[in-house]
């Protein structure tokens, strides 16, 4: 109901806007028609191949078509009734994974169009592919198919109250009683409750559960365990276990998503229950060991990989709401070198055209693209490094695993910051709930912290480039592909004399140029690292710990993520122009001219973010920041006509951005107005509460007469 | 009971701080008798069930806005009981913490008539407010504009014959949206409209319009009212920002605020004596709103202090083990990585306390000169709180989100503070001036200045006069920072000399380039941006330094001026190495130089270290305001975020039930399991 008392003015209002169409929309229109490549041939380079385009929009068809997945109440729901709906959601979602028998991509899908983390995500994502992964041939038998026809519904406990990253510290228990043969499970203290389990507060019947693993008073660390948590009759959680919700999480983030916690006291479990593919325990309570110490590494590298490809999804969102909105918003009857004048010479200006905007925005298109380059390239590495572990080579394990935390502490950085700037760049409205940028920021920002904190996270890879460094000193031939860049710094004064090829500014343009400048970077910041530790641990004295270098690991594990990423957007646009390569991955040349120009900003704005790095040992000189600045702002005003498309491609129907401010047609303002109206406080003309306190407050010195 | 380990950790931080805590408290809050009085304010507000912190989250759009009514309510029921004073209630409206639907009726609508009305129309309107027989919004911007005040599309049409004005909403864009109580409440609004007589449009002014009937609080016929829904990340909840539009609505002409320009009965305009006297007002909010980042930032800071110094996670050893427990785990504030993220972070709050007590004072002698008609201040006093509004407001909402950050996984919960903290505060971004938009204000006006140099150098004003070194080229291009040894960092005339000679280079590069032929002003937005920052920066680092000797003579105990100098050293040190591409990258800094620059960052930091707990409870912020499960003064972390679960509606009994429904059914849908 709109709240007007003058039916005339809404009518003639609604009539006009029915007739004709908004300036709003002939303004995206028309920027549409600018565009110098083909939207469909991008879209198919973008999701490798038209076959994925088709089979990617019919599943989020299939979800926007189903009623219990509207997303039209989200925004006032309150804590109760939001995971009440995460449950009823996730309950449909099983169904229809149950009778279209979806694949796992087809399913990941439909996760991404639902667009919400709902109860029953983690079963899906953790607790199948853990038992799955961790369990052994028999315990694969029984407890798989009852997951998959999902009699019983998972989900993972690690984290603890008191411990998250530090999992050899958990204080969680599984103490092995010989008499009856079973584990015994035990919070023993008041850190050790469960927090934070997705599925745990409400909806799961049953975890696995990591906790520290004692025979005979003996600790053998961190183990995984089925553990039976309610009753599947009736759903009462079983004695012995203190189960519940935590409660709302920021910015009112995963609010559907039931992330509980859980006490144990003295609760029994089967031995079986345990999950015995590498560590077993037997009958007698012999406990033998796994072969491989690191083997579990690998369920941890897919998670990384799969958030790399979620970021380019979140930020592709983002700077589709963010450019479609800009380019309807006009502001100030500013001249800038890019208005349409010519056109429309008596409204304002586009906002999208003032450069300050460009230098925001454009670079994070860039940034979009690249992220989906990566997260390709990423998912075949892994792929890659199953194949080679179930033949049982691990020879790539340590690069893989160092280069997906330095790839997910820093792309979820980006994708976390890129989606929030997204939202200021639209300026006032942008602070609406309706912006969808908001819901999507909320559910992307705590992969900053979870899955490996992004600052802790770089560890990783600055302690495997220092065994890289001495690989190189000791035997280069055996350095790893993506640390061939140190070979340039064994001799420290050759590094040290090195600079930037630049002569003039098109040079910039040279992918060599741009790849030999991140080299040079992630080189000399490795060899400084190795040389302070060396130092350090030479000068008894010095007092210096590993953690006291942990701000200059932070340095060289995005170093060298910015690297690989520059690389491999590169490499993709190599294969796009390769008539060798796979259809899916060429592009028509229209295409792979923006495509370069996308690469060529999304390299060259990332030297410019930290151009000190490049300038203090004298690599770049003044005359080249002066130029590579210039290249930067070319190249931004170069993409103006093509932002539209750009963001087109990325081929994000209207119902998976759900926001009023960047749908396709454009038409911003009359979508926010909707928007409005449908909201419960607006469906009665004087709102709950006038009663109770508007009129007390009104009328406590009586009535007034104006 | 026994104190936990978290309990026992923050206490023995806090053992460790080397200044007398109350004597930074009164650095920060002033006299004793007012920080008496700030106590006992809070203690009001948190002692009353309506204010209480555990029926706020999680809640639906409707039920968010009656509690905001019902907080509203009590607000004015406290202010009779108590009889405050209106500057009282908003200090207590301000440990409610909540923008709530009566917010803009006392900071916007209230103010703005007694500014802008004749002495006739504060006589009569204002009682009427201040006993709250009716509720007042301010109503300026439209779906379709913001920013720029002079294309609103409402306007107001003087009808000479009935002597009235006709309110009319020209478009569809032209509806009053983000409008603070007119959602639900208001039943007043000040409307910024376009006044038009017999044609002429003489631009946006001031009217008072009825909304809703103070009979049964039914719209008006013409008027169109509602809520426009939920805000991002489910911040400014407890407010009904609403929309207008009006469908040729008449109110009397004596309805327009005439202090200033006028309409008299026969429809005849008079201008208003001074265009830029508004500017004052402006000047006043963004004054404020430098202070207020400081004392914002400061919140969370004193939070992420608290909860990371309770964390312990891993058995590092780092240089800054805490040797008492050795078999315990490693301080999660004792890893260099975030005592580089955290600390500088406080050093900012710092400086941003100094700067807006510098741009109070200035504002308050500018306001003098303004009443004797002299504006000679006004550009330099606009520009300067423009630029730091922006910069402060940045520097504030980052620092929020990644005090949060810093917590880790925990952060992420509701509980930590810092969700509300920040959802409430990052609209500041974008709105009183854009963060971005806003940083033309500065550049526009160095660029005078730059030109006052070369032609006038005696005219140039106070915090511009590095300019004056620009004007030789040849001069200026050879400037190198002086720091030969670590040390000279802490140097105050090396600090400023690098701010001094980054935003000099800047100014001379964009005057070159304006002056070029065809250039477009709006084409050098990016220019600008990076201007003003850096001309703010400058004015932070200094008055930041030009604080630490005001403290030492207002009798401040010398360790507290011990520690505001090494907070003003880090706060100069961190933001030249936050930017330092811009002095490589003409040679100002050279390689060693920037070691030496990381090397006393870090020096300061380590020395810093013991006081970072002194430094957040000296800020005086009760638990109840802080509302942190992570960040309360006892350390109780980990039993605090338990106790908050606990309450949650969502674990009584029977929602279990509820739940069921939805899962029994699934579970057995291929019968049941056997196991």
């Amino acid at each position: 109901m709109v709240l007007t008392t003058s039916p005339a003015s809404e009518a003639s209002s609604s009539k006009a806007s029915s007739k004709l169409p908004t300036q709003n929309k002939i303004d995206l229109a028309n920027a549409r028609k600018k565009v110098s490549f083909d939207i469909v041939d991008m879209t198919n380079y973008i999701h490798c191949g038209a076959a994925n385009v088709e089979q990617r929009r019919y599943i989020i068809d299939l979800i926007a078509k189903d009623p219990i997945f509207k997303k039209d109440d989200w925004g006032w729901l309150n804590h109760t009734d939001a995971v009440k709906r995460g449950i009823a959601m996730s309950a449909r979602l099983a169904e229809i994974k149950m009778e279209h028998d979806l694949n796992d991509l087809d399913f990941a899908t439909m996760v991404e169009a639902i667009d919400d983390p709902l109860p029953i995500i983690l079963h899906n994502g953790a607790f199948i592919p853990v038992v799955n992964s961790q369990g052994s041939d028999e315990q694969i038998e029984k407890w798989i198919p009852l997951a998959e026809k999902y009699q019983i519904i998972g989900c993972y406990a690690q984290t603890e109250l008191g411990h998250g990253s530090n999992l050899s510290r958990l204080e969680t228990t599984a103490t092995f009683i010989r008499d009856t043969d079973e584990w015994e499970i035990n919070s023993t203290s008041f850190t050790a409750a469960k927090w934070w389990i997705g599925g745990l507060g409400a909806m799961c019947t049953h975890a696995v559960v990591q906790a520290r693993l004692f025979i005979d008073g003996q600790d053998y660390g961190a183990h995984v365990f089925v553990v039976p948590l309610r009753s599947l009759e009736d759903h009462k959680t079983f004695p012995g276990i203190e189960i519940g919700d935590i409660g709302p999480k920021a910015y009112n983030g995963f609010n559907k998503m039931d992330n509980g916690f859980a006490r144990f006291n003295g609760y029994r479990i089967p031995r079986e229950n345990m999950l015995m593919r590498f560590s077993k325990v037997s009958r007698e309570g012999v406990y033998t060991k796994p072969p491989h110490a690191k083997l579990s590494y690998g369920s941890m590298v897919l998670l990384r990989s799969v958030l790399i490809k979620q970021m380019a999804l979140y930020l592709s969102r983002a700077t589709t709401v963010a450019t479609r909105y800009l380019t309807v918003r006009r502001q100030f009857n500013n001249p800038t070198s890019r208005n349409d004048l010519d056109v429309n010479p008596n409204l304002e200006t586009q906002v999208i055209n003032y450069p300050m905007v460009q230098n925001r925005l454009f670079p994070m298109i860039a940034q979009a693209y690249a992220l989906y380059a990566a997260g390709s390239c990423m998912m075949e590495m892994y792929i890659n490094l199953m194949t080679g572990l179930s033949s049982g080579n691990i020879d790539t394990l340590g690069e893989v695993h160092a280069m997906s935390s330095a790839l997910k502490s820093y792309c979820t950085t980006i994708g976390a910051a890129g989606t929030e700037e997204c939202r200021k760049l639209m300026g006032g409205h942008g602070f609406s709930y309706f912006t969808g940028l908001a819901h999507l920021f909320a559910s992307i920002v705590p992969s900053n912290t979870y899955e490996g904190d992004n600052y802790v996270l770089t560890q990783q890879m600055a302690r495997y480039l220092l065994k890289e460094v001495k690989t190189a000193r000791s035997n280069p031939e055996n350095v790893t592909p993506f640390s061939r860049y140190l070979l340039r710094g064994l001799n420290k004064s050759a590094l040290s004399r090195e600079t930037c090829a630049v002569a003039q500014p098109q040079d910039w343009l040279k992918p060599e140029v741009q790849l030999a400048a991140f080299e040079h970077r992630c080189a000399r910041l490795a060899y400084e690292l190795s040389d302070n530790v060396d130092a350090a641990e030479g000068d008894k004295e010095s007092n210096a710990f590993w953690s006291d270098h942990n701000i200059e690991c932070y340095r060289i594990s995005h170093a060298h993520a910015q690297y690989v990423l520059v690389l491999w957007f590169i490499q993709s646009i190599e294969t796009a122009q390769d008539p060798e390569a796979d259809e899916e991955r060429r592009a028509q040349p229209e295409s792979v001219r923006v495509l370069q120009k996308l690469s060529n900003l999304h390299a060259l704005h990332t030297i410019q973010q930290n151009l000190a790095d490049f300038v203090e040992d004298g690599y770049l000189n003044p005359a080249q920041c002066q130029s590579l600045r210039a290249q930067v702002k070319d190249l931004v005003t170069s993409l103006a006509d093509e932002a539209v498309g750009l963001v087109d491609a990325f081929d994000h129907p209207d119902f998976l951005l759900n926001s009023a401010l960047g749908a396709s047609d454009g038409d911003a303002y009359k979508r926010l107005w909707d928007k409005a109206q449908s909201e419960p406080l607006n469906q009665r003309q004087v709102c709950d509460g006038y009663e109770e306190y508007i009129r007390p407050l009104l009328k406590r010195h009586g009535d007034l007469k104006l | 009971m026994e104190s936990s380990q978290q309990m026992k950790d923050l206490a023995a931080a806090r053992a460790k701080t080397s200044f007398p805590i109350d004597d930074m408290t009164r650095y920060i809050h002033g006299s004793n008798e007012h920080i008496k009085r700030r106590r006992e304010l809070a203690a009001l507000v948190a002692n009353d069930p309506v204010f209480s912190n555990d029926n706020r989250v999680g809640l639906s759009r409707i039920e968010d806005v009656k509690r905001g009514l019902e907080m509203s309510l009590r607000l004015y029921q406290l202010k009779e009981e108590h009889k405050l004073t209106q500057e009282e209630m908003l200090i207590c409206l301000g440990f409610i913490d909540e923008y709530l639907p009566i917010t803009l009726h006392e900071t916007a609508f209230i103010p703005i008539i007694y500014a802008q009305g004749s002495d006739e129309q504060a006589k009569f309107w204002g009682p009427l407010c201040e006993k709250h027989q009716i509720i007042g919004c301010y109503a300026q911007t439209e779906l379709g504009h913001g920013s720029n005040l002079s294309e609103l599309e409402t306007t107001a049409t003087l009808d000479r014959d009935m002597d009235q004005w006709v309110l009319h909403s020209e478009s569809f864009s032209a509806s009053k949206w983000w409008i603070g109580g007119l959602g639900a409440v208001a039943t007043h609004a000040l409307i910024q409209a376009r006044l038009i007589i017999d044609g002429k449009d003489h631009g946006a002014h001031g009217f008072i319009v009825p909304i809703r009937s103070l009979k049964d609080h039914r719209p008006f016929t013409g008027v169109t009212v509602g809520d426009i829904g939920p805000k991002a990340y489910g911040g400014f909840s407890k407010i009904d920002n609403g929309y207008v539009r009006f469908n040729r609505y008449p109110i009397p002409r004596e309805n327009m605020l005439m202090r200033f320009a006028k309409v008299t009965r026969d429809g005849k305009y008079i201008k208003p004596p001074h265009s830029k006297l508004s500017y004052g007002s402006m000047v006043l909010l963004r004054s404020q709103m430098v202070h207020g980042a400081g004392m914002i930032l400061a919140r969370a800071t004193t939070i992420a202090t608290r909860y990371t110094t309770v964390r312990r996670q891993f058995n590092v050893p780092t240089s800054l083990k805490d040797t008492t427990n050795p078999h315990l785990e490693t301080q999660v504030i004792n890893y260099p990585m975030v005592q580089a993220r955290l600390f500088p972070m406080v050093a900012q709050v710092f400086a941003m306390l100094a700067a807006g007590k510098k741009m109070t004072s200035m504002y308050n002698s500018m306001l003098l000169e303004l009443m004797q008609d002299n504006v000679s201040s006004l550009a330099e006093v606009h520009a300067i709180s423009s630029g730091l509004k922006t910069t402060c407001s940045t520097i504030a909402a980052t620092g929020i989100e990644d005090c949060r950050k810093l917590m880790g996984g925990h952060g992420y919960s509701y509980f930590s503070g810092l969700s509300h903290l920040w959802s409430s505060y990052v609209p500041s971004n974008t709105y009183e001036g854009d963060n971005f938009l806003l940083t033309q204000q500065s550049a526009r006006y160095l660029l005078k200045q730059i030109k006052q140099a070369a032609t006038n150098p005696d005219e140039v004003t106070p915090y511009s006069k590095y300019l004056l070194r620009t004007i030789d080229q040849a001069s200026f291009r050879a400037e190198r920072c002086a720091a030969a040894k670590p040390k000279d960092w802490l140097k105050p005339e090396i600090q400023l000399a690098a701010f001094e000679h980054r935003a000099g280079r800047f100014v001379a590069e964009l005057a070159v380039t304006a002056m070029q032929e065809g250039t477009i002003w709006s084409d050098l937005n990016t220019e600008c941006w990076r201007l003003c920052h850096a001309h703010s920066q400058y004015f932070l680092v200094r008055t930041s330094i030009e604080a630490i000797s005001d403290a030492a003579l207002h009798k401040h105990s010398i360790e507290t001026v011990k520690v505001l100098k090494r907070l003003s050293d880090l706060f100069a040190l961190h933001t030249i190495q936050a930017s330092l591409g811009d002095y490589l990258e003409d040679l100002y800094l050279s390689a060693s130089q920037c070691q030496a620059l990381r090397q006393q960052i870090k020096t300061l930091q380590s020395e810093l270290a013991v006081d970072m707990v002194g430094l957040g409870d000296a800020f005086d912020y009760p638990d109840f305001f802080l509302n942190s499960a992570l960040g309360s003064y006892d350390g109780d972390a980990y039993k605090r975020l338990w106790d908050e679960a606990q309450k949650q509606p969502i674990n009584k009994a029977d929602t279990v039930e509820e739940f069921k429904q939805f899962i029994v059914p699934l579970l057995n849908q291929h019968g049941p399991a056997k196991l």
